[in-house]
């Protein structure tokens, strides 16, 4: 097998040559409008908002700081701008059924102008009215009408007062009512003793004669509230005349000026009856009422005239485009406040709000998917009205029966309405997955890219798109080295050296911080060095946690040995993410292995601190040795892996190859080079495959390795299909450069265990064996001593059993 | 204005029966009172046809506002006027009260129209109370109560004017009311002597706002029907032989639905 050669410095950090940038600073460039990297997810959302057919709304996924929302809303604007402004609504008084009020559609800008006209209305009636009913006219017919009653009863009871005068009896007034009684010969009420002179035919005359003018009395009073009754009507039907006088000319010339919109007209010719029937509410007569739903109480007796425009586009040239930061049930769908009158809660029309279905009505509503789904109800009452196709605002409280008061079932409103949900890919797929409404409203995916090729071409776009950030964020200029150390950021923030990352989120950062250096050091434009100190200073702040376990290897508390040779330990790699910071940490892998039934134990896993994608690497090393070294006999082995001192949860697969070398060294009895760490995972024929983290993971042995002294012995084997990863520090680059760190790329574990034995792996001759003193000789020639001492046992132990 | 000295150790006494209206006229009573400074007595007076009617055997009440018919005795009345001085009792300790002014109660059996006559003749100023009947003018009174008085404010103040002695105090009492309360002064006038009599007050009133308001002399009637339309809340009377009115007529006590203050 040839030897492997350590990597050269080329391949371990790929460098933008700033040369080549076709700008000296970012200023040169031109504007840039567009969106770099997301051919797919603009696609998907021009589709989207292009096609008008119900559920086609969009859920557009990828990772936050990718630039969906401001990608999706720049789009939507351009969208919205094509389109005229939509429809006002307005809610107003539903003069048959109060407590349903009414949705009235209008013309932009025209809901503000009903709504002025009907205040104005309102205050003009508030004293047209009166003055009608102050009419010399006025007064002299309800007095007449008056007088006809008084006269009618006046001439009543003073007939009957006569007819009893005729009789000689007078009619009285008591404390509480009336009386007749008779009188003497003097015109005085006659005493009872003279009463009891006269003869009985007197008496009884006189008995029968009161009996008989109490009978017509008492039919007079009943009669009265009768003749009361048709005087108020009468009264009433007179105000309805005047009212009606009033108030016609001014409604009408309000008809006049709406009377394109058939149904403010219907609207209008029912406010006209019901201020000719409630004509007195103007002259600030009218009776307190209960006061159903706040509205009939005198305050608020005018109230019902009002208009409560819940949307106004007044103005506005485009369809909205909504965003809503806090999606609540209530902010989406509207709401019914409630104010507190006289130890109650009460309602009325004018209190119904908008909500952001209602504000997007005709045009476009972004929301944040996760945000939607925490807030109570909220997804529910999203769906509910992309389903219906209508806004309807149900009180949740009442949907949810906390609470029985009267309140208003408002007319729904129709929509019309694009929705862009902006959230992770899990929720779609979980959405997609659990959710059976999800797909038929959401039937366009944007799928948002993190990267994107690494190319000239690309490099210039995202010189632009840098500069137009600059621009934005009021920053400065960045000349063509700090934009190439970006460009190398983002490669390796993208893992690939081919690759840019389009997490633009970082980007801004890292640009935020060098603007301050570069304006600290009064400088006219950001450069790679503001950059450069700007992501370090970021790492410094972060970095902690890192600094401590480095001490701690240091000073041995964790044991990491960086020189010698040990059979069954090896250093493997691991990474530690910290949220905006991530780091390699080296850890000590060792095997063990003894007689038994073939079974490796990953120590992690049987105390449950290793993932199931670890435990996966490790059943994976079971079968690679039994299919490498025990294809003719049982693999009768029992070893053990564990990673020492590690007290949190292992996961990932990107140790197996260093714990398969771990293994093999025990077996065959070959040490390790200390000196070495290994990183990698391995499949069941031996192939070493690609992992994550490479950078950190070099980066991480590098700084223990410096931290004690490089010898130039110390390296980091990686999987051969990460080198494309590589995007090292210059600290690394430099000590590889000088020969004092090396890196090895392998695609097999014989390569990996050939160097970190020192002893050639050894491949199978004509006769399918090992050489005898190559690792995998050794290794097969243990776990044949192995089989033979389990068969010599198990016949020693049936021996024994027959005796 | 020349004001009309009202003479010293004023008396003032309102004239109350169970059938007319005691609230309202107890409280202009006591504004006037209080006003001059002077004693107000409450005269009330038992109608005494009521006892003599409580002792017939068949006697019945009708009830006011239902009709319905129940039995009248002595006790029955006694109960009822005994509960209604009471309450005129409390009234006036109240006003006394409020108004730091002197009242007394007075109660006398007999008929209302004579003692209140009689009063008039005894006292400065009196004042009579309305037929409480208003219960029967449903419709009337709440239209009065409703109708502004002809623009926004309280009901007029009405006031005769012959050029007496009396009319002059009644004018310059008629005046203080309208202003205090806001409300407009009507002065009502014989039409024979109009320009003459109508000169004569405006230069009593001086810059206080007034409406004349012409009648045929004698004519008491006119006058009522006036108030009735364009509504009331005090009507003021001279007191004396020389108005043109002659004396007062006794229909006055059973129409008006404001208290009536007779002035000597």
């Amino acid at each position: 097998m040839p030897r492997i050669e350590p990597l050269t410095t080329e391949v371990l950090y790929t460098p933008c040559d700033s040369s080549r940038l076709p700008f000296q600073d970012t200023s040169d460039l031109e504007e840039f409008d567009g969106v770099i990297g997301q051919p797919r997810a603009l696609g998907a959302i021009n589709f989207g908002t292009g096609i008008a057919r119900d559920g086609f709304n969009i859920f557009a996924m990828g990772s936050s700081g990718t630039g969906r929302f401001t990608i999706v809303k720049r789009i939507l604007e351009q969208q919205a701008a094509k389109r005229d402004a939509p429809s006002d609504w307005c809610y107003v008084y539903n003069f048959g059924t109060p407590h349903k009020p009414n949705a009235l559609r209008l013309p932009a800008g025209r809901g503000v102008t009903l709504r002025d006209d009907m205040q104005q209305l309102i205050e003009d009636l508030g004293s047209a009215i009166p003055s009608a009913f102050e009419a010399e006219e006025y007064h002299s017919r309800v007095e007449k009408l008056e007088q006809e009653l008084n006269e009618r009863r006046d001439q009543a009871l003073s007939q009957l007062a006569t007819e009893a005068g005729e009789h000689n009896i007078r009619f009285l007034h008591t404390p509480a009512g009336f009386a007749f009684a008779p009188l003497d010969k003097k015109g005085e009420v006659i005493r009872p003793e003279s009463f009891e002179q006269l003869s009985p035919e007197d008496k009884q005359n006189i008995e029968r004669t009161v009996e008989d003018l109490q009978k017509r009395l008492q039919r007079i009073i009943r009669q009265i509230p009768i003749w009361q009754k048709e005087t108020r009507e009468k009264i009433k039907e007179l105000d309805r005349e005047i009212g009606r006088y009033a108030a016609d000319h001014l409604i009408g010339l309000i008809k006049d000026r709406h009377k394109d919109l058939p149904e403010v007209v219907a609207y209008l010719d029912d406010v006209e009856r019901d201020i000719v029937e409630h004509v007195r509410d103007f002259r600030g007569e009218s009776e307190p009422q209960a006061g159903l739903l706040g509205i009939g109480s005198k305050p608020d007796a005018l109230n019902r005239y009002n208009v409560n425009v819940i949307i106004d586009h007044d103005g506005e040239q485009a369809a909205p485009v909504v965003y809503q930061d806090l999606p609540t049930y209530s902010n989406m769908v509207g709401r019914v406040e409630y104010r507190a009158q006289m130890g109650t809660l009460v309602t009325d029309f004018m209190l119904i709000k908008s909500g952001d279905l209602h504000r997007a009505n005709g045009g476009y509503l972004i929301l944040d998917a996760m945000r939607v789904l925490t807030q109570p109800f909220a997804w529910d009452g999203l769906k509910r009205a992309l389903r219906s196709r209508e806004i309807r605002i149900e009180p949740l409280e009442k949907a949810l029966g906390f609470m029985s008061t009267v309140s208003l079932e408002p007319e729904p409103i129709p929509l019309d309405v694009k929705v862009v949900l902006i959230g992770e890919r899990m929720l779609y797929y979980l959405l997609s997955r659990y959710d059976p409404e999800f797909s038929d409203l959401f039937k366009v995916a944007a799928d948002f890219d993190e990267r994107m090729d690494r190319d000239a071409d690309s490099n210039v776009q995202f010189a632009r798109l840098v500069g137009r950030i600059a621009r934005q964020e009021s920053l400065l200029d960045l000349d063509q080295g700090a934009v190439a150390r970006l460009i190398e950021h983002s490669s390796r923030l993208a893992e690939d050296t081919e690759k840019l990352s389009i997490h633009m989120r970082e980007i801004v950062d890292i640009m935020q911080e060098a603007d301050f250096h570069a304006r600290q050091g009064a400088q006219q434009l950001i450069s790679r060095g503001h950059v450069q100190q700007a992501i370090d200073d970021k790492i410094y702040r972060l970095d902690r946690v890192r600094e401590h376990i480095y001490e701690a290897i240091r000073r041995g508390t964790l044991k990491i040995d960086i020189k010698d040779e040990k059979v069954g330990q090896i250093n493997g790699l691991s990474v530690l993410d910290l949220g905006g910071f991530s780091f390699g940490q080296p850890a000590r892998i060792t095997a063990t292995m003894r007689l038994g039934s073939g079974k490796v134990i990953d120590i992690q896993r049987e105390t449950e601190m290793g993932g199931n994608i670890h435990s996966k690497g490790v059943l994976i090393l079971s079968n690679y040795l039994a299919s490498h070294y025990a294809r003719g006999h049982p693999l009768s082995m029992s070893a053990s892996l564990v990673f020492e001192q590690s007290y949190g949860l292992v996961e990932g697969d990107s140790a197996s190859l260093a714990e398969l070398c771990a293994l093999l060294s025990a077996l065959s009895g070959l040490p390790i080079k200390q000196s070495f760490a290994v990183t990698g995972s391995v499949n069941q024929i031996g192939e070493v495959q690609a992992i994550g983290g490479v950078n950190q993971k070099i980066e991480g042995f590098f700084d223990i390795c410096r931290a004690g002294e490089l010898t130039g012995e110390q390296a980091v084997l990686i999987p051969r299909s990460n080198v494309p990863h590589l995007m090292l520090r210059d600290d690394v680059v430099a000590a590889v450069a000088a020969g004092e760190f090396e890196i090895y790329a392998v695609d097999a574990v014989d390569q990996a265990v050939a160097l970190l034995t020192g002893v050639e792996a050894g491949v199978r001759d004509r006769n399918d064996e090992y050489p005898p003193d190559s690792v995998n000789g050794k290794v097969e020639r243990a776990l044949i001593g192995l089989a033979t001492r389990r068969r010599e046992y198990g016949r020693e132990r049936e021996d024994r059993d027959k005796e | 204005m020349n004001e009309p000295q009202q003479k010293s150790g004023t008396r003032v006494t309102v004239v109350i029966d169970a059938s007319r209206s005691s609230v309202d006229t107890l409280k202009t009573a006591a504004d006037i009172a209080a006003r001059v400074q002077a004693h107000l007595m409450a005269l009330f007076i038992e109608d005494i046809n009521l006892f003599s009617l409580a002792e017939l055997p068949f006697a019945r009440e009708l009830d006011r506002t239902s009709g319905a018919s129940r039995p009248l005795d002595r006790h029955a009345v006694t109960r009822a006027l005994q509960a209604d001085a009471e309450r005129i009792r409390q009234l006036l300790e109240n006003e006394s009260a409020q108004r730091q002014i002197k009242t007394s109660l007075k109660v006398v059996r007999g008929h209302y129209v004579s003692a209140a006559m009689q009063a008039a003749e005894e006292t400065d100023v009196v004042i009579l109370s309305h037929v409480a009947g208003v219960r029967l003018r449903t419709v009337a009174a709440r239209m009065q109560r409703r109708r502004p008085a002809r623009g926004a404010g309280p009901r007029p103040v009405w006031t005769v004017f012959d050029g007496s002695p009396a009319a002059q105090r009644a004018l310059a009492m008629a005046r203080d009311f309208s202003i205090e309360r806001g409300a407009e002064l009507v002065v009502v006038i014989a039409r024979r002597s109009f320009k003459r009599l109508a000169a004569e007050a405006k230069d009593l009133l001086g810059d206080a706002p007034v409406r004349f308001r012409a009648i045929a002399g004698g004519d008491a009637g006119e006058a009522l029907r006036a108030i009735l339309a364009e509504g009331s809340s005090m009507f003021f009377w001279p007191r004396g032989e020389s108005s043109l009115f002659g004396k007062l007529p006794a229909f006055l006590l059973d129409e008006l639905v404001c208290p009536l203050i007779i002035v000597s």
